[in-house]
Protein backbone atom coordinates (compact mmCIF):
# COMPACT_ATOMS: atom_id res chain seq x y z
CA UNK A 1 0.00 0.00 0.00
CA UNK A 2 1.60 3.26 -1.08
CA UNK A 3 1.47 6.47 0.87
CA UNK A 4 -0.90 8.23 -1.53
CA UNK A 5 -3.29 5.27 -1.36
CA UNK A 6 -3.31 5.35 2.40
CA UNK A 7 -3.60 9.10 2.69
CA UNK A 8 -5.23 10.46 -0.46
CA UNK A 9 -4.88 14.22 -0.85
CA UNK A 10 -8.16 16.03 -0.79
CA UNK A 11 -8.89 19.54 -2.05
CA UNK A 12 -12.02 21.54 -1.46
CA UNK A 13 -13.23 23.04 -4.70
CA UNK A 14 -15.88 25.20 -6.38
CA UNK A 15 -19.33 24.63 -5.00
CA UNK A 16 -17.94 23.02 -1.84
CA UNK A 17 -16.48 26.35 -0.68
CA UNK A 18 -19.97 27.80 -1.00
CA UNK A 19 -21.41 25.22 1.35
CA UNK A 20 -18.51 25.59 3.76
CA UNK A 21 -18.75 29.40 3.85
CA UNK A 22 -21.11 29.84 6.86
CA UNK A 23 -19.11 27.38 8.95
CA UNK A 24 -15.85 29.08 7.98
CA UNK A 25 -17.29 32.52 8.82
CA UNK A 26 -18.32 31.35 12.27
CA UNK A 27 -15.05 29.48 12.95
CA UNK A 28 -12.95 32.52 12.02
CA UNK A 29 -15.25 34.69 14.16
CA UNK A 30 -14.74 32.39 17.12
CA UNK A 31 -10.94 32.61 16.83
CA UNK A 32 -10.93 36.37 16.19
CA UNK A 33 -13.25 36.96 19.15
CA UNK A 34 -10.99 34.92 21.41
CA UNK A 35 -7.95 36.96 20.30
CA UNK A 36 -9.70 40.30 20.66
CA UNK A 37 -11.40 39.65 24.00
CA UNK A 38 -8.35 40.35 26.23
CA UNK A 39 -7.84 43.86 24.77
CA UNK A 40 -7.59 46.11 27.80
CA UNK A 41 -9.79 48.87 26.47
CA UNK A 42 -13.14 47.97 25.00
CA UNK A 43 -12.36 44.24 24.81
CA UNK A 44 -15.97 43.42 25.54
CA UNK A 45 -17.38 45.75 22.90
CA UNK A 46 -14.86 44.59 20.27
CA UNK A 47 -15.60 40.93 20.98
CA UNK A 48 -19.31 41.53 20.73
CA UNK A 49 -18.91 43.49 17.49
CA UNK A 50 -16.86 40.65 15.99
CA UNK A 51 -19.52 38.12 16.97
CA UNK A 52 -22.24 40.34 15.51
CA UNK A 53 -20.41 40.75 12.19
CA UNK A 54 -19.49 37.07 11.97
CA UNK A 55 -23.00 35.84 12.75
CA UNK A 56 -24.57 38.19 10.24
CA UNK A 57 -22.00 37.13 7.62
CA UNK A 58 -22.71 33.45 8.35
CA UNK A 59 -26.47 33.83 8.03
CA UNK A 60 -26.14 36.12 5.00
CA UNK A 61 -23.92 33.60 3.22
CA UNK A 62 -26.60 30.92 3.55
CA UNK A 63 -29.27 33.31 2.27
CA UNK A 64 -27.25 34.95 -0.52
CA UNK A 65 -25.75 31.76 -1.96
CA UNK A 66 -28.51 29.18 -1.88
CA UNK A 67 -27.62 25.87 -3.52
CA UNK A 68 -30.05 23.30 -4.74
CA UNK A 69 -28.16 20.00 -4.60
CA UNK A 70 -26.54 18.49 -1.53
CA UNK A 71 -22.86 19.37 -1.09
CA UNK A 72 -20.76 16.53 0.29
CA UNK A 73 -17.22 17.11 1.56
CA UNK A 74 -14.79 14.27 2.42
CA UNK A 75 -17.31 11.48 1.77
CA UNK A 76 -19.87 12.77 4.22
CA UNK A 77 -17.72 14.22 6.99
CA UNK A 78 -19.52 17.46 6.14
CA UNK A 79 -22.85 17.50 4.34
CA UNK A 80 -24.59 20.73 3.44
CA UNK A 81 -28.23 20.44 2.51
CA UNK A 82 -31.46 22.20 3.35
CA UNK A 83 -31.65 20.63 6.83
CA UNK A 84 -28.15 21.70 7.85
CA UNK A 85 -28.72 25.21 6.45
CA UNK A 86 -31.98 25.74 8.34
CA UNK A 87 -30.64 24.44 11.66
CA UNK A 88 -27.30 26.28 11.27
CA UNK A 89 -29.20 29.52 10.72
CA UNK A 90 -31.36 28.88 13.80
CA UNK A 91 -28.28 28.18 15.94
CA UNK A 92 -26.33 31.21 14.70
CA UNK A 93 -29.27 33.54 15.26
CA UNK A 94 -30.00 32.07 18.71
CA UNK A 95 -26.33 32.50 19.65
CA UNK A 96 -26.44 36.11 18.48
CA UNK A 97 -29.63 36.69 20.47
CA UNK A 98 -28.00 35.22 23.59
CA UNK A 99 -25.02 37.56 23.10
CA UNK A 100 -27.36 40.53 22.68
CA UNK A 101 -29.34 39.75 25.81
CA UNK A 102 -26.18 39.47 27.87
CA UNK A 103 -25.05 43.02 27.00
CA UNK A 104 -25.17 44.92 30.27
CA UNK A 105 -25.89 41.76 32.25
CA UNK A 106 -22.33 40.50 31.71
CA UNK A 107 -20.85 43.76 33.01
CA UNK A 108 -23.11 43.84 36.07
CA UNK A 109 -22.35 40.22 36.97
CA UNK A 110 -18.65 40.52 35.99
CA UNK A 111 -18.68 37.72 33.42
CA UNK A 112 -15.34 37.31 31.62
CA UNK A 113 -14.99 38.83 28.15
CA UNK A 114 -14.32 35.36 26.70
CA UNK A 115 -18.06 34.86 27.05
CA UNK A 116 -18.66 35.94 23.44
CA UNK A 117 -15.97 33.72 21.95
CA UNK A 118 -17.33 30.74 23.90
CA UNK A 119 -20.75 31.40 22.38
CA UNK A 120 -19.12 31.53 18.94
CA UNK A 121 -17.25 28.23 19.52
CA UNK A 122 -20.44 26.55 20.74
CA UNK A 123 -22.25 27.76 17.62
CA UNK A 124 -19.46 26.36 15.40
CA UNK A 125 -19.91 23.02 17.15
CA UNK A 126 -23.66 23.12 16.59
CA UNK A 127 -23.29 23.97 12.90
CA UNK A 128 -20.88 21.08 12.41
CA UNK A 129 -23.12 18.79 14.43
CA UNK A 130 -26.18 19.30 12.24
CA UNK A 131 -24.16 18.91 9.03
CA UNK A 132 -22.23 15.68 9.41
CA UNK A 133 -22.80 12.03 8.54
CA UNK A 134 -19.62 10.76 10.18
CA UNK A 135 -20.12 9.35 13.67
CA UNK A 136 -16.71 10.35 15.05
CA UNK A 137 -16.90 13.83 13.56
CA UNK A 138 -20.34 14.04 15.10
CA UNK A 139 -18.76 13.29 18.49
CA UNK A 140 -16.03 15.88 17.90
CA UNK A 141 -18.53 18.61 17.04
CA UNK A 142 -20.81 17.62 19.91
CA UNK A 143 -17.86 17.97 22.28
CA UNK A 144 -16.85 21.31 20.73
CA UNK A 145 -20.33 22.54 21.56
CA UNK A 146 -20.51 20.91 24.99
CA UNK A 147 -17.08 21.99 26.24
CA UNK A 148 -17.88 25.61 25.41
CA UNK A 149 -21.26 25.34 27.13
CA UNK A 150 -19.77 23.67 30.26
CA UNK A 151 -17.53 26.70 30.67
CA UNK A 152 -20.38 29.12 29.95
CA UNK A 153 -22.49 27.48 32.65
CA UNK A 154 -19.84 27.69 35.36
CA UNK A 155 -18.62 31.13 34.31
CA UNK A 156 -20.76 33.00 36.82
CA UNK A 157 -17.92 32.96 39.33
CA UNK A 158 -19.51 34.66 42.32
CA UNK A 159 -22.33 32.17 42.37
CA UNK A 160 -21.81 28.78 43.98
CA UNK A 161 -24.95 27.60 42.19
CA UNK A 162 -23.22 28.16 38.87
CA UNK A 163 -20.20 26.06 39.85
CA UNK A 164 -22.45 23.28 41.07
CA UNK A 165 -24.46 23.41 37.84
CA UNK A 166 -21.26 23.38 35.76
CA UNK A 167 -19.91 20.38 37.65
CA UNK A 168 -23.14 18.39 37.30
CA UNK A 169 -23.47 19.21 33.62
CA UNK A 170 -19.83 18.35 32.95
CA UNK A 171 -19.86 14.97 34.70
CA UNK A 172 -23.20 13.83 33.26
CA UNK A 173 -22.46 15.25 29.81
CA UNK A 174 -19.01 13.63 29.70
CA UNK A 175 -20.51 10.26 30.64
CA UNK A 176 -23.29 10.63 28.04
CA UNK A 177 -20.87 11.44 25.24
CA UNK A 178 -18.57 8.55 26.23
CA UNK A 179 -21.57 6.19 26.07
CA UNK A 180 -22.50 7.65 22.69
CA UNK A 181 -18.97 7.09 21.42
CA UNK A 182 -18.98 3.48 22.57
CA UNK A 183 -22.17 3.04 20.57
CA UNK A 184 -20.45 4.56 17.54
CA UNK A 185 -17.55 2.15 18.02
CA UNK A 186 -19.89 -0.88 18.11
CA UNK A 187 -21.70 0.36 15.00
CA UNK A 188 -18.33 0.74 13.28
CA UNK A 189 -17.23 -2.73 14.33
CA UNK A 190 -20.39 -4.45 13.14
CA UNK A 191 -20.77 -2.60 9.84
CA UNK A 192 -17.21 -1.60 8.96
CA UNK A 193 -18.14 2.01 8.31
CA UNK A 194 -18.22 5.23 10.31
CA UNK A 195 -20.37 6.95 7.72
CA UNK A 196 -24.10 6.94 8.34
CA UNK A 197 -24.80 6.08 4.73
CA UNK A 198 -22.33 3.17 4.80
CA UNK A 199 -23.84 1.89 8.05
CA UNK A 200 -27.33 2.00 6.56
CA UNK A 201 -26.18 0.14 3.44
CA UNK A 202 -24.55 -2.49 5.64
CA UNK A 203 -27.77 -2.85 7.65
CA UNK A 204 -29.63 -3.40 4.42
CA UNK A 205 -27.16 -5.76 2.74
CA UNK A 206 -26.08 -7.82 5.78
CA UNK A 207 -29.33 -8.24 7.66
CA UNK A 208 -32.02 -6.79 5.37
CA UNK A 209 -32.89 -4.15 7.97
CA UNK A 210 -33.72 -6.58 10.79
CA UNK A 211 -30.76 -6.13 13.12
CA UNK A 212 -29.18 -8.68 15.48
CA UNK A 213 -28.49 -7.71 19.07
CA UNK A 214 -25.00 -6.16 18.79
CA UNK A 215 -25.76 -3.38 16.27
CA UNK A 216 -29.01 -2.73 18.14
CA UNK A 217 -26.99 -2.14 21.32
CA UNK A 218 -24.73 0.17 19.31
CA UNK A 219 -27.73 2.14 18.05
CA UNK A 220 -29.17 2.32 21.55
CA UNK A 221 -25.95 3.58 23.12
CA UNK A 222 -25.49 6.09 20.30
CA UNK A 223 -28.97 7.52 20.80
CA UNK A 224 -28.27 7.99 24.53
CA UNK A 225 -25.98 10.94 23.77
CA UNK A 226 -28.64 12.56 21.59
CA UNK A 227 -31.44 11.94 24.07
CA UNK A 228 -29.25 13.40 26.83
CA UNK A 229 -28.70 16.67 24.98
CA UNK A 230 -32.35 16.95 24.03
CA UNK A 231 -33.41 16.13 27.62
CA UNK A 232 -35.71 13.12 27.19
CA UNK A 233 -37.04 11.22 30.19
CA UNK A 234 -34.38 8.97 31.72
CA UNK A 235 -31.69 11.50 30.80
CA UNK A 236 -33.44 14.69 31.89
CA UNK A 237 -32.15 14.83 35.50
CA UNK A 238 -29.55 17.49 34.77
CA UNK A 239 -31.95 19.96 33.15
CA UNK A 240 -33.62 21.62 36.18
CA UNK A 241 -30.39 22.08 38.18
CA UNK A 242 -28.20 23.20 35.28
CA UNK A 243 -30.78 25.61 33.89
CA UNK A 244 -31.29 27.12 37.35
CA UNK A 245 -27.60 27.46 38.16
CA UNK A 246 -26.40 29.03 34.92
CA UNK A 247 -26.58 32.80 34.38
CA UNK A 248 -29.89 33.79 32.78
CA UNK A 249 -28.57 34.61 29.25
CA UNK A 250 -26.59 31.34 29.27
CA UNK A 251 -29.75 29.43 30.19
CA UNK A 252 -31.49 31.22 27.33
CA UNK A 253 -28.69 30.10 25.01
CA UNK A 254 -28.88 26.49 26.19
CA UNK A 255 -32.64 26.28 26.08
CA UNK A 256 -32.76 27.62 22.53
CA UNK A 257 -29.56 26.97 20.57
CA UNK A 258 -28.31 23.75 22.23
CA UNK A 259 -31.80 22.27 22.11
CA UNK A 260 -32.26 23.27 18.45
CA UNK A 261 -28.88 21.79 17.49
CA UNK A 262 -29.68 18.52 19.27
CA UNK A 263 -33.07 18.40 17.55
CA UNK A 264 -31.46 19.02 14.16
CA UNK A 265 -28.85 16.32 14.73
CA UNK A 266 -31.50 13.87 15.93
CA UNK A 267 -33.57 14.69 12.84
CA UNK A 268 -30.67 13.94 10.50
CA UNK A 269 -29.78 10.73 12.34
CA UNK A 270 -33.44 9.65 12.42
CA UNK A 271 -33.89 10.11 8.69
CA UNK A 272 -30.56 8.62 7.66
CA UNK A 273 -29.76 6.06 10.36
CA UNK A 274 -32.60 5.15 12.73
CA UNK A 275 -35.48 4.94 10.20
CA UNK A 276 -34.48 1.60 8.67
CA UNK A 277 -33.96 -0.51 11.84
CA UNK A 278 -36.93 1.06 13.64
CA UNK A 279 -39.24 0.23 10.72
CA UNK A 280 -38.20 -3.44 11.01
CA UNK A 281 -38.43 -3.64 14.81
CA UNK A 282 -41.81 -2.65 16.36
CA UNK A 283 -40.24 -3.07 19.81
CA UNK A 284 -38.25 0.16 19.31
CA UNK A 285 -41.45 2.10 18.60
CA UNK A 286 -42.78 0.91 21.97
CA UNK A 287 -39.59 2.09 23.71
CA UNK A 288 -39.87 5.52 22.07
CA UNK A 289 -43.56 5.76 23.04
CA UNK A 290 -42.73 4.98 26.67
CA UNK A 291 -39.99 7.63 26.64
CA UNK A 292 -42.42 10.20 25.21
CA UNK A 293 -45.21 9.48 27.71
CA UNK A 294 -42.77 9.54 30.64
CA UNK A 295 -41.18 12.80 29.44
CA UNK A 296 -44.55 14.51 28.99
CA UNK A 297 -46.03 13.36 32.29
CA UNK A 298 -42.89 14.03 34.34
CA UNK A 299 -42.38 17.52 32.88
CA UNK A 300 -45.95 18.68 33.24
CA UNK A 301 -46.67 17.17 36.66
CA UNK A 302 -43.45 18.20 38.41
CA UNK A 303 -43.31 21.54 36.59
CA UNK A 304 -46.69 22.58 37.95
CA UNK A 305 -45.32 22.60 41.51
CA UNK A 306 -42.23 24.78 40.96
CA UNK A 307 -41.97 28.26 42.40
CA UNK A 308 -38.79 29.55 40.75
CA UNK A 309 -39.06 30.90 37.22
CA UNK A 310 -35.95 29.29 35.74
CA UNK A 311 -36.99 25.93 37.15
CA UNK A 312 -40.46 26.46 35.67
CA UNK A 313 -38.91 27.03 32.25
CA UNK A 314 -36.65 24.01 32.75
CA UNK A 315 -39.64 21.71 33.29
CA UNK A 316 -41.48 23.44 30.45
CA UNK A 317 -38.59 22.56 28.14
CA UNK A 318 -38.87 18.89 29.21
CA UNK A 319 -42.55 18.96 28.18
CA UNK A 320 -41.58 20.54 24.85
CA UNK A 321 -39.03 17.77 24.32
CA UNK A 322 -41.91 15.33 24.69
CA UNK A 323 -43.83 17.06 21.89
CA UNK A 324 -40.78 17.12 19.59
CA UNK A 325 -40.19 13.41 20.25
CA UNK A 326 -43.83 12.79 19.29
CA UNK A 327 -42.90 14.28 15.91
CA UNK A 328 -39.95 11.86 15.75
CA UNK A 329 -42.32 8.99 16.56
CA UNK A 330 -44.48 9.97 13.57
CA UNK A 331 -41.34 10.24 11.43
CA UNK A 332 -39.88 6.87 12.44
CA UNK A 333 -43.21 5.05 12.54
CA UNK A 334 -43.33 5.43 8.78
CA UNK A 335 -47.10 5.96 8.53
CA UNK A 336 -48.91 8.55 6.42
CA UNK A 337 -47.66 11.36 8.66
CA UNK A 338 -43.97 10.58 8.18
CA UNK A 339 -43.72 13.01 5.27
CA UNK A 340 -45.09 15.97 7.24
CA UNK A 341 -43.34 15.03 10.46
CA UNK A 342 -39.90 16.41 9.61
CA UNK A 343 -41.29 19.79 8.52
CA UNK A 344 -43.49 19.81 11.64
CA UNK A 345 -40.38 19.24 13.78
CA UNK A 346 -38.54 22.09 12.02
CA UNK A 347 -41.39 24.57 12.42
CA UNK A 348 -41.88 23.53 16.05
CA UNK A 349 -38.18 24.11 16.73
CA UNK A 350 -38.31 27.59 15.16
CA UNK A 351 -41.38 28.59 17.20
CA UNK A 352 -39.90 27.09 20.37
CA UNK A 353 -36.57 28.90 19.97
CA UNK A 354 -38.20 32.29 19.39
CA UNK A 355 -40.57 32.15 22.35
CA UNK A 356 -37.93 30.84 24.75
CA UNK A 357 -35.41 33.51 23.72
CA UNK A 358 -38.09 36.14 24.27
CA UNK A 359 -38.99 34.78 27.70
CA UNK A 360 -35.35 34.64 28.81
CA UNK A 361 -34.71 38.17 27.56
CA UNK A 362 -37.56 39.27 29.85
CA UNK A 363 -36.02 37.26 32.71
CA UNK A 364 -32.67 38.99 32.12
CA UNK A 365 -34.35 42.38 32.39
CA UNK A 366 -36.16 41.64 35.67
CA UNK A 367 -33.36 39.66 37.36
CA UNK A 368 -32.06 41.21 40.58
CA UNK A 369 -28.32 41.64 41.08
CA UNK A 370 -26.16 38.68 42.20
CA UNK A 371 -29.10 36.30 42.35
CA UNK A 372 -30.81 35.81 39.02
CA UNK A 373 -32.94 32.95 40.28
CA UNK A 374 -36.27 34.78 40.25
CA UNK A 375 -39.16 33.39 42.28
CA UNK A 376 -42.85 33.73 41.46
CA UNK A 377 -43.28 36.12 44.40
CA UNK A 378 -40.82 38.51 42.80
CA UNK A 379 -43.10 38.65 39.76
CA UNK A 380 -46.05 40.05 41.70
CA UNK A 381 -47.25 43.37 40.39
CA UNK A 382 -45.03 43.24 37.31
CA UNK A 383 -48.18 44.08 35.33
CA UNK A 384 -48.27 47.53 36.94
CA UNK A 385 -44.53 48.07 37.40
CA UNK A 386 -43.36 47.12 33.89
CA UNK A 387 -46.56 46.73 31.85
CA UNK A 388 -44.83 46.21 28.50
CA UNK A 389 -42.49 43.51 29.81
CA UNK A 390 -45.38 41.79 31.57
CA UNK A 391 -47.40 41.85 28.36
CA UNK A 392 -44.47 40.39 26.37
CA UNK A 393 -43.87 37.65 28.95
CA UNK A 394 -47.59 36.80 28.90
CA UNK A 395 -47.54 36.42 25.11
CA UNK A 396 -44.53 34.10 25.30
CA UNK A 397 -46.13 32.06 28.09
CA UNK A 398 -49.41 31.76 26.17
CA UNK A 399 -47.47 30.72 23.10
CA UNK A 400 -45.62 28.04 25.08
CA UNK A 401 -48.92 26.82 26.49
CA UNK A 402 -50.24 26.63 22.93
CA UNK A 403 -53.21 28.98 23.13
CA UNK A 404 -54.69 29.24 19.59
CA UNK A 405 -53.72 32.54 17.91
CA UNK A 406 -50.05 32.22 18.91
CA UNK A 407 -47.16 30.43 17.20
CA UNK A 408 -46.92 27.69 19.82
CA UNK A 409 -50.41 26.45 18.98
CA UNK A 410 -49.54 25.88 15.32
CA UNK A 411 -46.28 24.14 16.22
CA UNK A 412 -48.19 21.69 18.40
CA UNK A 413 -50.97 21.38 15.81
CA UNK A 414 -48.55 20.29 13.06
CA UNK A 415 -46.86 17.76 15.34
CA UNK A 416 -50.15 16.32 16.60
CA UNK A 417 -51.65 16.06 13.12
CA UNK A 418 -48.53 14.28 11.81
CA UNK A 419 -48.72 11.82 14.72
CA UNK A 420 -52.46 11.26 14.13
CA UNK A 421 -51.89 10.71 10.42
CA UNK A 422 -49.31 8.05 11.29
CA UNK A 423 -51.90 6.33 13.48
CA UNK A 424 -50.56 7.03 16.99
CA UNK A 425 -53.93 8.06 18.41
CA UNK A 426 -53.61 7.16 22.08
CA UNK A 427 -50.18 8.73 22.50
CA UNK A 428 -51.43 11.94 20.86
CA UNK A 429 -54.29 11.93 23.34
CA UNK A 430 -51.75 11.64 26.17
CA UNK A 431 -49.82 14.58 24.68
CA UNK A 432 -53.01 16.64 24.47
CA UNK A 433 -53.78 15.87 28.12
CA UNK A 434 -50.20 16.80 29.05
CA UNK A 435 -50.59 20.11 27.22
CA UNK A 436 -53.72 20.87 29.26
CA UNK A 437 -51.95 19.96 32.51
CA UNK A 438 -48.85 21.93 31.55
CA UNK A 439 -51.01 25.01 30.96
CA UNK A 440 -50.88 25.33 34.77
CA UNK A 441 -47.11 25.81 34.51
CA UNK A 442 -47.61 28.83 32.26
CA UNK A 443 -50.70 30.32 33.89
CA UNK A 444 -49.19 30.55 37.38
CA UNK A 445 -46.62 33.26 36.48
CA UNK A 446 -49.40 35.21 34.73
CA UNK A 447 -51.61 35.06 37.82
CA UNK A 448 -48.71 36.38 39.87
CA UNK A 449 -48.02 39.20 37.40
CA UNK A 450 -51.56 40.49 37.09
CA UNK A 451 -53.76 39.25 39.91
CA UNK A 452 -51.65 39.54 43.04
CA UNK A 453 -50.97 42.72 44.99
CA UNK A 454 -47.55 44.22 44.36
CA UNK A 455 -45.07 43.69 47.16
CA UNK A 456 -43.11 46.93 47.55
CA UNK A 457 -39.86 45.24 48.58
CA UNK A 458 -39.34 43.78 45.11
CA UNK A 459 -40.28 46.90 43.18
CA UNK A 460 -36.71 48.16 42.71
CA UNK A 461 -35.71 46.21 39.62
CA UNK A 462 -33.59 48.63 37.68
CA UNK A 463 -32.20 47.03 34.52
CA UNK A 464 -33.21 48.44 31.16
CA UNK A 465 -30.67 47.16 28.69
CA UNK A 466 -30.98 47.87 25.00
CA UNK A 467 -29.93 44.40 23.80
CA UNK A 468 -32.46 42.51 25.90
CA UNK A 469 -35.18 44.99 25.01
CA UNK A 470 -34.42 44.44 21.32
CA UNK A 471 -34.70 40.67 21.74
CA UNK A 472 -37.98 41.01 23.63
CA UNK A 473 -39.43 43.26 20.91
CA UNK A 474 -38.16 41.08 18.06
CA UNK A 475 -39.39 37.86 19.65
CA UNK A 476 -42.77 39.41 20.38
CA UNK A 477 -43.06 40.57 16.76
CA UNK A 478 -41.96 37.16 15.44
CA UNK A 479 -44.32 35.25 17.76
CA UNK A 480 -47.25 37.28 16.44
CA UNK A 481 -46.10 36.98 12.79
CA UNK A 482 -45.55 33.23 13.16
CA UNK A 483 -49.06 32.92 14.56
CA UNK A 484 -50.39 34.73 11.47
CA UNK A 485 -48.44 32.85 8.77
CA UNK A 486 -47.44 29.51 10.35
CA UNK A 487 -47.66 27.73 6.97
CA UNK A 488 -44.58 29.57 5.68
CA UNK A 489 -42.47 28.21 8.53
CA UNK A 490 -43.66 24.65 7.97
CA UNK A 491 -42.22 24.84 4.45
CA UNK A 492 -38.71 25.70 5.63
CA UNK A 493 -37.33 22.23 5.04
CA UNK B 1 -10.50 -17.39 22.48
CA UNK B 2 -8.97 -15.05 19.94
CA UNK B 3 -7.03 -11.96 20.92
CA UNK B 4 -9.70 -9.72 19.42
CA UNK B 5 -12.44 -11.23 21.57
CA UNK B 6 -10.31 -10.85 24.68
CA UNK B 7 -9.64 -7.21 23.79
CA UNK B 8 -13.35 -6.58 23.29
CA UNK B 9 -14.08 -8.07 26.69
CA UNK B 10 -11.31 -5.94 28.21
CA UNK B 11 -12.68 -2.74 26.62
CA UNK B 12 -16.24 -3.51 27.74
CA UNK B 13 -14.89 -4.24 31.25
CA UNK B 14 -12.94 -0.97 31.37
CA UNK B 15 -15.99 0.92 30.12
CA UNK B 16 -18.21 -0.60 32.80
CA UNK B 17 -15.57 0.14 35.47
CA UNK B 18 -15.53 3.77 34.34
CA UNK B 19 -19.32 3.92 34.50
CA UNK B 20 -19.37 2.32 37.95
CA UNK B 21 -16.66 4.67 39.19
CA UNK B 22 -18.70 7.62 37.99
CA UNK B 23 -21.79 6.34 39.79
CA UNK B 24 -20.20 5.13 43.02
CA UNK B 25 -17.32 7.46 43.82
CA UNK B 26 -17.87 10.81 45.55
CA UNK B 27 -14.53 12.42 44.74
CA UNK B 28 -14.85 14.50 41.58
CA UNK B 29 -11.22 13.95 40.55
CA UNK B 30 -11.89 10.20 40.55
CA UNK B 31 -15.10 10.82 38.60
CA UNK B 32 -13.09 12.80 36.04
CA UNK B 33 -10.65 9.90 35.79
CA UNK B 34 -13.60 7.55 35.29
CA UNK B 35 -14.75 9.55 32.28
CA UNK B 36 -11.22 9.36 30.87
CA UNK B 37 -11.25 5.60 31.49
CA UNK B 38 -14.49 5.28 29.54
CA UNK B 39 -13.04 7.22 26.61
CA UNK B 40 -9.91 5.06 26.64
CA UNK B 41 -12.05 1.92 26.68
CA UNK B 42 -13.72 3.26 23.53
CA UNK B 43 -10.27 3.86 22.02
CA UNK B 44 -9.31 0.24 22.67
CA UNK B 45 -12.54 -0.96 21.14
CA UNK B 46 -12.00 1.23 18.03
CA UNK B 47 -8.48 -0.10 17.53
CA UNK B 48 -9.59 -3.71 18.00
CA UNK B 49 -12.44 -3.34 15.52
CA UNK B 50 -10.14 -1.62 13.03
CA UNK B 51 -7.65 -4.48 13.34
CA UNK B 52 -10.41 -7.06 12.84
CA UNK B 53 -11.74 -5.23 9.78
CA UNK B 54 -8.19 -4.56 8.48
CA UNK B 55 -8.99 -0.85 8.06
CA UNK B 56 -6.88 2.19 8.91
CA UNK B 57 -10.02 4.30 9.24
CA UNK B 58 -10.91 3.13 12.73
CA UNK B 59 -7.39 3.52 14.09
CA UNK B 60 -7.11 7.14 12.95
CA UNK B 61 -10.27 8.05 14.92
CA UNK B 62 -8.37 7.30 18.13
CA UNK B 63 -6.30 10.45 17.66
CA UNK B 64 -9.43 12.57 17.53
CA UNK B 65 -10.77 10.92 20.66
CA UNK B 66 -7.47 11.40 22.55
CA UNK B 67 -7.48 15.08 21.62
CA UNK B 68 -11.06 15.53 22.78
CA UNK B 69 -10.30 13.65 26.01
CA UNK B 70 -7.38 15.99 26.71
CA UNK B 71 -9.54 19.07 26.09
CA UNK B 72 -12.25 17.61 28.25
CA UNK B 73 -9.95 16.98 31.20
CA UNK B 74 -8.56 20.53 30.89
CA UNK B 75 -12.06 21.98 31.06
CA UNK B 76 -13.01 19.53 33.80
CA UNK B 77 -10.08 20.45 36.02
CA UNK B 78 -10.80 24.17 35.63
CA UNK B 79 -14.41 23.52 36.61
CA UNK B 80 -13.11 21.62 39.65
CA UNK B 81 -10.94 24.59 40.67
CA UNK B 82 -14.01 26.78 40.35
CA UNK B 83 -16.00 24.36 42.52
CA UNK B 84 -13.22 24.21 45.12
CA UNK B 85 -13.21 28.02 45.34
CA UNK B 86 -16.97 28.13 45.96
CA UNK B 87 -17.34 25.17 48.33
CA UNK B 88 -13.89 24.50 49.78
CA UNK B 89 -14.23 20.85 48.81
CA UNK B 90 -14.48 18.69 45.71
CA UNK B 91 -16.46 15.87 47.27
CA UNK B 92 -19.90 15.70 45.68
CA UNK B 93 -21.51 15.40 49.14
CA UNK B 94 -20.40 18.96 49.92
CA UNK B 95 -21.14 20.65 46.63
CA UNK B 96 -24.90 21.00 46.72
CA UNK B 97 -26.80 24.19 47.28
CA UNK B 98 -29.68 23.32 44.95
CA UNK B 99 -32.49 21.04 45.91
CA UNK B 100 -32.92 18.39 43.19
Amino acid sequence: MSFSNMFPMYFIQGQQWLGLLPLLCMALTAIATLLLAPLRLQGRATAFAMLLIGSIAAVASTVVFPFSETIIILDGVLVFDRLSQVFSAICVLAGLAAALMSLGFDEREALQTEYFSLIAFAVVGMMAMVSTRNLVFFFVSLELMSLAVYVLVSMHRQSSMASEAGLKYFLLGGAASAVMLYGASILYGTTGSLDVEGIRNAFQSQWGGKLPILPLIGLGLFSVGLLFKIGAFPFHVWIPDVYTGAATPVTGFMISAVKAAATGALLRMSIELFALPVAAEPFLITVLSIIIVATLLFGSLVGARQTRLKRIFAYSTIVHTGYVLLGFLALLGGGAGAKDASSAIVSYTVFYVVMNLGAFAVLTLISPKDNDDISLDQLTGLGTRRPLLAFALSVFLLSMAGIPPTAGFFGKYYIFSAALASGYTWITVVAAIASVVSAIIYLRPMIHMYMKESDESYSALPSNWLGSNMIVGLSLFLTVVMGLIPAWFSKLL
Amino acid sequence: MSTATLLHILSAYLFCMGMLGLILRRNTIVMLMSIELMLNAVNLSFVTFARELAQLNGQVQVFFIITIAAAESAVGLSILINVYRSFGSIKTDHTTVMRS
